[in-house]
Order: C-alpha cells, then sequence, then structure tokens
C-alpha cells in the first residue's frame, strides 16, 4: 500500500474520462456560482432547521472520526503506567509533555525523521524534473511514435509496486545499492504516473502562446522554461505534494531495502521498529506517532486550498 | 490520445523537434526501463526459479505456481483474505466517504477546516495510524475501558479473533482512507452542472431523491474512479495487517501482500514470492477489467 | 515565481547538505580494506551505547584498523541479515544467537582452531560449553560473548499484596500454579503468557524435560511428553485463567511486557533481561527464580549470543582480530560490570554480580547458579526460524481458545518435519 502511492494506481488511458479533468478555468467558475447560490439564495425555514441539524451531524461525525487522534495526543502525555487504565481517563494524574522530548533520546528518532525528509524531497525534486520534461514531450512536442510510446508508459500504470519489490530488489543487489539513500530514491521515482498528470496539464495550456515564442526563435528547451514551467505552478505543486506524502509514508519497500536502520531509516520503519523496542511505552510509542503527523499535517494545511483541485486532477494520492 | 492541432511545419524544424523531445523524454524512459520494465521481467524469470536469497538458483519450470496452489498452506487463506478484506473495505469506505463529501456541502460553515481534519489519517504514515489503533483496541484500552464503564458489557479480544481482527483491520482502513474518497467526491460534487440541479429542484426533487435519481448518476464517473482505485489499494493492502494484527491470529488476517513478503524476506524463496506476485498481478488485472466491463451499466459521462 | 526559486534553492541546498552528511557511509560491510563493519542488534539508545563502548575497546586493541558499528532492533536484525547475505553486505564480523544460527550457517565461515588462535581466543577460558553456544553440527560458527537462559520472574510486591507464595529455588509446577493463581486478580494476571519462541517454549520444556527437536536436528514437536507439557501452558491462559490472552499476533514480546509494565505477576524470559527487570520503569520490586521442575527434573536450555565472522569476508584476520578483542578479558569484564548481561568469560562472570545491588545480589546469583546448573544445549532444525514464524500466530488462536495446542503442533510437525 504504502509503496504504490508513488507508482500510483492503474489509471488506463480511459480514465481521462473518469478523472474528468476540465480546463481549470471551467471548474473555478463552476465553483464560484456554487458560492454565489449558497450566499444569495433565500433560504426557507425547513431548509434553516435542516442546516443547523446538517451542521450538528456533521460536526458529530467529525468528532468521533478525530476522536483516536485525540486520545493518542493525550495518551503521548500520560506516564506509560496510567495509558490503560479503567474507567479510561483523557489527562492522567500528571500531564507529562516530556514525553515529546524523550522520544529523541529512545531512539535515533531524529535520523529517522531527517532521512525522511531527505528522500522524500530529494525524491520529489527527481520526479519533479523527469515528470516535467517526460510530460512536455509527450503533451506538447510532436515526434514519431510519441502515441506509442505514450501508450507503453500508461500500460506501466497498472503494475503495482508489490508486484516488483521482489525483482527491483535483485536489480539493487546487482547495483550495489541496497541499504543506500538511492536505493530509496530512484526506484520509484520514473513512474510514468507524473509523467501522465504533467502531459495532461500541458495539454491544458494554450498553443498559441508557445507558438508566440517559437516565432521569436525560442527552442523547446526555452519554451519549456520559460513559457510552460511558469504556467504550470499549480500543476507542479500538486505532483510534488503527492509525490512528497508519497515518499515519506512509504513502508514496504524501505523495509526492504534499508538494512541498517540507525544510519538509512526513513520515519515509517523508525516508528515500526520502535514500537517493537518499546513494546510496553505506550506513552513514548503515541508521542512518536504523534510527532509523525506534524509535518505531513502542516503541508496539508498549507495547501488545503489545492487538495481539491489536485485530487480531481487525478485522483493521485497518498495512501 | 493525440490531438494534432499543429499546423503542419518544415520537415528540417519537425527533426530538430523529434530530437530534442528524445532529449526531453529519455530520462524517464530510461527509469522506466530499468527500474519498471526490468523488474518486471525478472519477476517472470524469478517466477520459474527455485531462487534463494543466497546460493544456487534452479530452474523449476511451474513448480512455484504448482507449490503454491497445493503445498502452500497460506497461500489459499491469503487469497481468501486479500478478497474478504477487499469485499468489506471496498464498499464500505466508498459508500461513506461519499455521504461524508455529500453532507460536507457549500453551506456547512468551517468545511475547509472539517476537510483537513478527515484528510490527515489519509496522510499520516500508516504506521502511526496503526498504533493509535492498536492502542484503542488493546482489551485494557479505550474502546473496551469504555464499553465496560458505560455499558458494563465486556467486549471481545478485537486483534485476537479471527473474524473480530478482520473487521478492526477493514474499520482503521476505512477510517484511514475516508479523507482521500471524500476529496474525490467533493471534487466531483462541486463539478456538477448547477442548472442541473436547479431544474431538479424546481421539478420538486429533494432531499435522499434528489441525491439517487440526480446527484449519484451525474457523478458516476468518479464513483467509478473511486471504486477502481479503492479495490485496487485493497488488493495490495500489507501494513494494516502487519503491525495492527501480526496477520494473526493464525492466519486469519494475512494478505497476500504479506504472504510475499514472508516468503520473500523471512523464509527466503523470493522465486515463489515472485509467483504469488504475478498471480496477485493477474488478480488485479482481471478485477479491473471487469470492472470497466461492467462500468457501461452504470457509469454515466456526460460526452 | 520569485518564492518558488527561493523555494527550490533551499529544497536542492537542503538535499546536497544531506547527502554532504551523509555520502560514504553505504559502503558495504566486507569489502574496503581495513575498515572492518560490526553488525549486531540494539534496541534501545542505551543497548548501542553499551555496543559502542565495546567496538571502543577493539578499536583501542586494534589501531590500524577502522571499525565501524551496525544495529538493527532484534526483531528486524535476522531478516535483514538475510538481506545482507543476499547483497554481498554482511558485515566481517557479525552477531548470532544460539538459537538462530542454524538458518543462517550459510553466511558464516566455519571457525577453526586455528581461526581461535588468531582471534587470541583461547578456548579454557570460557565457561564449560561455551563454544557450543555457536556450533551447529559439530562446526564453530562463532563465540559467545554471552550465556543465558530461561528464569521465571516475579512482582515481589504483587505477590506480597495477594499472599501469594514466592517462587524459589527448587520449586516444582505445583508451586507456579498456586503462585499463579493466588496473584490472579481483577486488576493484574498472575502470569504473563509467552509468544517469542524461547518464551513460550522454555515451561513446556522444563515440564516435560524434553526439547521440541531431537538430538540429531529432526524436528519433535508432537513428542507426546512436549504435546502434554505444552497444552498445559496454553491452559494456563484459557482453562485456569491465571494469565490473560494475548491481544494481537504482532505482539511478539506479550507476557513479558505484561509483566514488566505491572500488569502480570510472573513471566519466564532469559537472564539478559534480568537487570532491565530489576531496573523496571513501574518501580515495583523484581524478583527471580530458575523455571519450576517437574516430574523429570526441571530442563533448562543454554542459550548465548556472540560474533561469527562472515564467509566472504576480504579480510578475514582482521576481523578475527576483532572478534577477539570484542570478546578480550576487558571487554567482557565491560559487560558484566555494568550488568548488561552474563558473560562467557569465566573470570568476568563474578564482575556480573557485583554489578547488581546489593539487595538483589544474593537472589540473582542464587538463581542462576541453579538455573545453569541444569541446562543442555538447544538442539535446533536447519528450518528453526521459520517454525517460529509459523507458530506464534496460531499461539494467539490457542490463547483465545479457537485452536488447541496440539493441533497446532501437529500442523507445525507435518509442515516442517519432512
Amino acid at each position: 500500500m504504502s509503496t504504490s502511492t508513488i507508482t500510483a494506481p492503474a489509471a488506463p488511458a480511459d480514465d481521462t474520462r473518469a478523472v474528468t479533468m476540465p480546463p481549470a478555468r471551467k471548474r473555478r467558475r463552476g465553483k464560484e456560482d456554487q458560492e454565489k447560490v449558497a450566499g444569495h439564495a433565500p433560504m426557507t425555514r425547513p431548509e434553516k432547521v435542516r442546516l443547523v441539524f446538517a451542521h450538528i451531524g456533521v460536526y458529530i461525525a467529525a468528532a468521533i472520526f478525530l476522536a483516536p487522534l485525540v486520545y493518542a495526543f493525550f495518551s503521548a502525555m500520560k506516564p506509560n503506567q496510567e495509558i490503560f487504565s479503567m474507567p479510561p481517563t483523557l489527562i492522567a494524574s500528571e500531564v507529562r509533555w516530556t514525553n515529546f522530548i524523550d522520544v529523541f533520546s529512545y531512539g535515533p528518532f531524529l535520523t529517522y525523521i531527517g532521512n525522511s525528509f531527505f528522500v522524500a524531497i530529494a525524491g520529489t525534486l527527481v520526479v519533479l524534473a523527469v515528470s516535467t520534461m517526460a510530460g512536455y514531450a509527450f503533451g506538447r512536442l510532436r515526434w514519431k511514435g510519441r502515441d506509442a510510446v505514450f501508450v507503453l508508459f500508461l500500460a506501466t500504470l497498472m503494475v503495482p509496486a508489490e508486484v516488483i519489490v521482489i525483482p527491483m530488489f535483485i536489480v539493487m543487489q546487482w547495483f550495489g545499492w541496497v541499504d543506500t539513500y538511492q536505493a530509496l530514491i530512484f526506484p520509484f521515482a520514473f513512474t510514468a504516473f507524473g509523467t501522465f498528470l504533467m502531459r495532461q496539464f500541458f495539454r491544458g495550456i494554450p498553443f498559441e502562446l508557445e507558438e508566440a515564442a517559437r516565432v521569436d526563435g525560442a527552442g523547446p528547451i526555452r519554451t519549456f522554461l520559460q513559457i510552460i514551467l511558469p504556467l504550470s505552478k499549480s500543476g507542479v505543486a500538486v505532483l510534488a505534494v503527492f509525490t512528497f506524502l508519497g515518499f515519506w509514508n512509504s513502508y514496504l519497500w524501505p523495509l526492504i531495502v534499508t538494512v541498517d536502520y540507525a544510519a538509512h531509516g526513513t520515519l515509517p520503519i523508525g516508528l515500526a521498529s520502535f514500537s517493537g523496542l518499546t513494546g510496553t511505552r505506550w506513552d513514548l510509542q503515541m508521542a512518536a506517532a504523534i510527532i509523525s503527523m506534524i509535518p505531513t499535517t502542516v503541508l496539508v494545511i498549507a495547501l488545503q486550498k489545492h487538495l481539491v483541485k489536485g485530487i480531481s486532477m487525478a485522483g493521485l494520492g497518498g495512501r | 490520445m493525440s490531438n494534432g492541432t499543429h499546423t503542419p511545419r518544415r520537415g528540417a524544424l519537425a527533426k530538430s523537434e523529434s530530437r530534442q523531445a528524445l532529449g526531453f523524454v529519455s530520462p524517464a524512459l530510461a527509469g522506466l526501463a530499468l527500474f519498471t520494465f526490468v523488474p518486471v521481467a525478472l519477476s517472470i524469470v524469478m517466477g520459474f526459479f527455485d531462487w534463494p536469497t543466497v546460493g544456487e538458483k534452479t530452474f523449476v519450470g511451474f513448480d512455484n505456481y504448482v507449490k503454491l496452489f497445493t503445498d502452500s498452506p497460506d497461500f489459499w487463506p491469503a487469497l481468501r483474505n486479500t478478497f474478504v478484506f477487499a469485499l468489506l473495505y471496498v464498499p464500505i469506505s466508498v459508500v461513506m466517504s461519499y455521504l461524508l463529501a455529500l453532507s460536507l456541502h457549500s453551506r456547512i460553515r468551517g468545511r475547509g477546516a472539517l476537510r483537513v481534519l478527515f484528510f490527515i489519517p489519509v496522510v499520516t504514515p500508516m504506521v502511526a495510524n496503526v498504533l493509535v489503533w492498536k492502542m484503542l483496541l488493546q482489551p485494557q484500552g479505550l474502546v473496551n475501558g469504555l464499553s465496560q464503564t458505560w455499558f458494563g458489557i465486556e467486549l471481545p479480544n478485537f486483534l485476537a479473533d479471527p473474524q473480530w481482527a478482520m473487521m478492526m483491520v477493514v474499520m482503521m482502513s476505512v477510517w484511514q482512507g475516508l479523507g482521500y474518497n471524500m476529496l474525490i467526491f467533493s471534487a466531483a460534487l462541486e463539478q456538477l452542472p448547477e442548472s442541473v440541479v436547479e431544474a431538479a429542484r424546481i421539478d420538486g426533487a429533494t432531499g435522499l431523491r434528489m441525491t439517487w435519481k440526480i446527484t449519484v448518476p451525474l457523478t458516476s464517473p468518479s464513483i467509478f474512479f473511486a471504486s477502481i482505485m479503492t479495490m485496487i489499494s485493497a488488493m495490495q493492502v500489507f501494513v494494516q495487517p502487519q503491525m495492527l494484527t501480526g496477520g494473526g491470529p493464525g492466519n486469519a488476517t494475512q494478505p497476500i501482500v504479506q504472504f510475499i513478503y514472508n516468503q520473500g524476506f523471512k523464509f527466503q524463496e523470493l522465486g515463489l514470492a515472485a509467483a504469488a506476485a504475478w498471480i496477485l498481478f493477474a488478480i488485479i488485472i482481471a478485477m479491473t477489467a471487469a470492472q470497466f466491463g461492467a462500468q457501461k451499466k452504470w457509469v454515466h459521462y456526460e460526452h | 515565481m520569485k518564492k518558488m526559486h527561493i523555494a527550490a534553492a533551499l529544497t536542492a541546498s537542503a538535499a546536497l547538505v544531506l547527502t554532504g552528511c551523509s555520502a560514504g557511509g553505504t559502503d558495504a560491510g566486507s569489502a574496503g580494506g581495513d575498515k572492518i563493519v560490526v553488525d549486531m542488534w540494539a534496541g534501545s539508545q542505551d543497548d548501542t551505547a553499551a555496543l559502542e563502548a565495546q567496538v571502543a575497546i577493539a578499536q583501542k586493541a586494534n589501531p590500524d584498523l577502522k571499525i565501524e558499528l551496525r544495529t538493527a532492533p532484534w526483531g528486524d536484525f535476522f531478516t535483514k541479515l538475510t538481506t545482507n547475505m543476499a547483497s554481498g553486505n554482511m558485515a566481517c564480523v557479525t552477531g548470532m544467537n544460539s538459537g538462530m544460527l542454524s538458518s543462517y550457517t550459510a553466511g558464516f565461515a566455519q571457525l577453526t582452531d586455528e581461526d581461535l588462535a588468531t582471534a587470541g581466543i583461547v578456548t579454557d577460558e570460557f565457561a564449560d560449553g561455551a563454544l557450543e553456544i555457536l556450533s551447529n553440527k559439530g562446526d564453530v560458527y562463532g563465540v559467545p560473548f554471552d550465556m543465558a537462559t530461561m528464569l521465571t520472574y516475579y512482582n515481589a510486591d504483587m505477590l506480597a499484596e495477594t499472599g501469594a507464595p514466592v517462587p524459589a529455588d527448587g520449586w516444582t509446577f505445583d508451586d507456579f500454579e498456586a503462585t499463579a493463581k493466588a496473584a490472579t486478580t481483577d486488576q493484574h494476571a498472575g502470569f504473563g503468557i509467552g509468544m517469542g519462541g524461547f518464551q513460550w517454549q522454555a515451561l513446556p520444556i522444563a515440564k516435560a524435560g524434553v526439547q521440541p527437536v531431537k538430538q540429531d536436528g529432526t524436528l519433535d514437536l508432537t513428542n507426546p511428553a512436549f504435546v502434554d507439557a505444552a497444552t498445559w501452558y496454553g491452559e494456563l491462559v484459557t482453562e485456569q485463567k491465571v494469565a490473560l490472552p494475548v491481544s494481537s499476533a504482532s505482539d511478539t514480546g506479550w507476557g513479558e511486557n505484561q509483566y514488566s509494565s505491572g500488569m502480570a505477576a510472573m513471566a519466564v524470559d532469559g537472564t539478559w533481561n534480568a537487570v532491565g527487570y530489576l531496573d523496571n520503569d513501574p518501580g515495583f520490586t523484581a524478583g527471580m527464580a530458575p523455571l519450576p521442575a517437574g516430574a523429570n527434573g526441571s530442563l533448562g536450555l543454554v542459550l548465548g549470543s556472540g560474533f561469527g565472522i562472515a564467509q566472504d569476508c576480504d579480510n578475514k584476520e582482521a576481523a578475527l582480530k576483532v572478534l577477539g578483542s570484542l570478546l578480550s578479558v576487558e571487554s567482557q569484564d565491560y559487560i558484566a560490570s555494568s550488568g548488561r548481561s552474563y558473560p562467557a568469560r569465566v573470570s568476568s562472570q563474578p564482575l556480573y554480580f557485583e554489578s547488581l545491588p546489593a539487595e538483589f545480589r544474593d537472589q540473582v546469583e542464587a538463581a542462576f547458579e541453579s538455573a545453569f546448573s541444569n541446562v543442555q544445549g538447544q538442539y535446533v532444525t536447519d528450518n528453526w526460524s521459520k517454525i517460529d514464524t509459523f507458530v506464534q500466530p496460531q499461539l494467539v488462536s490457542v490463547y483465545n481458545g479457537q485452536e488447541s495446542m496440539e493441533n497446532v503442533l501437529k500442523t507445525a510437525q507435518s509442515q516442517f518435519g519432512k
């Protein structure tokens, strides 16, 4: 499940329709319309009552949904002996903020976080570079065999990462890459998914712009760097976010290819092994789990406006 | 796929464009060849070998496949578990997230914040989610604790009971993936042509009827898309059982990917693992194809 | 646009800094002239620190070599060792445990007398039978740094509170049941049931007086005496209800965790954790006794961990020297006096007891002495670790009353006993 995020699931050719990829402008207008309706349409009394109930329902659902995380957060601040108390409590006899600090001295937790950041950032950069370039070639340039090669690309989207982890491990052996950063970064950075996404995005840019640049004597490289990329910021951002999440949360592949956890372990690996060696320390496990949620949650909050858009663009994501 | 809207250009230019295109596409092609085509080909080959992690590899023909189907006590249960998981998880996840997306309509205050909230488990490392749930589901944990304190009912030992363990893996997964499908549906709902919705409303369609007759059919492409994606990810479930139940009790929650992992990296039989992976792949393709075949019956495209 | 540039520059430089820091650390273990990698399991930061101290001792003894330490938690160490063996990445000096050796002999070099001499190991200086700990079918694959056996640990506070009889040297299985029953209350269980191979098998082996493997290495899980004893063990949960059922197959340290977190009055675990338990987190008074005796005495296994040399190590001589200094008097004195494990070197053994707080010293020494007087080397099959992997999740069903112990053992025997 984890590594599959990067390979991102089969989106066969037909799916372009299923994903419904309307030009960004049209979608935006649709949203405005809706907001207008929300703002101006007069509401009848039963409608108002219903709306109140809708709010109550949604907020109750949200509270239930969030309960495990809230309870985990409070558990992270309990003394360990009071984690399982009968009856359960939210706040124990004392509030131990220090658990969040103790986590870092119990295992090489800081190394795991550092590795995760490094691998996720480096991997995202590779994916962005490779995908935008290839997307440009498929979406904006004309060359012989383009469509055939593109179909080949799309076909690889069908292959789940779980199917190729075993042979991928052998390939890593051949390269002498077992237990290296390269092995964490590259193998799943060349999936067709990013290319597919970028191609779709680039095709939405009016060709006239490019033609104008061509007339001025700009070659494909300049056009790519100066016209296409600047116009595709949001698409690139979306790909970047989801690629980052994919790398950040990836578990199966790092589990296989990392040997020396203290050197190359990423956060999910660290977290899993951490739970083994802190068997009884639920307080620390919860503190570690909460800490591991922070970076991605911040990322999501910062980019929440793009989330719906990104999802609707391709339905890719971190799972 | 292609729409050749370009005006025809002179040959030399086209040639140079071809060359440059090759430059643009070659990193992706090289990477794909190395990290997808080679492993895929290799996994076919490995499936026909007795391929220990260390030592001599020997060609065994279809022995690995035969062994899986006839002589591997965990293989059939692993397949069964994977299907049970997918059959429970996919419909529950799709229906619940669709309902959630419907409820989070534009008149709900703070829906941006709520969306982020439902999305947190999606972007959190799965391992962290599992740890939280494992704590809740301990016999002395919150769930049983509340049940005993409030209702005086002692709940089963969730993760150690064959049926309950699978239910809990499903439940935890639904919770984790809810926000993702919700966003897919939210995006689809926002794109509903307002005219159609208004027209239906004027015709007197309200509430459930409106949802069932108008909204669901109009968003069926995204429902289809979400179902396929969710199904594919369900077939590949690994972390939740691995960490939450350890595949147990017995092998009651061990899915096929965990089986592959164990064969390959615990029992050092990479050939057997590769063969099992191919069976999983074949199943995923067959199921995806089947869903595409069935989509004509219920998915409505605007075009 | 400007913002994007800055962000890109930032991430790129961050990436560069990180690669800069990490480059060079990726070199394989066995290669490289003067570098010797030592690979060992370590859980907490404390474990790692102790290993680092031993490596420092070895480094001092071999100033011309560069010794590097690599660690993984116990649960992953052996999975990773497979990976290492496969990728030619196995460390020249690799840690090994008596119970696991049989599955990994392919990776280790056999140590001849000459090799041991090169390493500076004098067999006589080690405890009797110590060299057998890391031997398989008569071949020596490693030298142990510690010797271990299984003990019963108890929570003295809990026993006092419930008035349960305190385990003592020479106690029987009836005594064990009495204590477990008396110590079981609504608040805590009398016993923490085991999930790990060593932990769950210890009592059945002691009770039955036989191991589930014959001396010649054939699997004997269905030996009637063993089946009876194992069934009795499972029934501690299901029938006698003195132990709580395990909550998930992923809780591999269930019973020990129950005990050390103050939720069970007794547990069976190795001598390697003695000091950890005396020094437990919740702060209860811990005590220990040998395993109870059955009709056939009280059979225990002598276990232990140590270091071996990778088969494909390029610089075997240097590796042997490192191995030798990891087992030198100084190093053994260190692990003994820090109370981390009970050393295999005879002259260092007393230091282990001296390191303990005075109030525990006599009790621990007595328990160790008695436990080690009754031991037998562990017999294992070549696929022993597979059997462990198979049985463990099945135990959850046994403890929860959904499967009989006899069935589990029968299935395992028919599947792995061929």
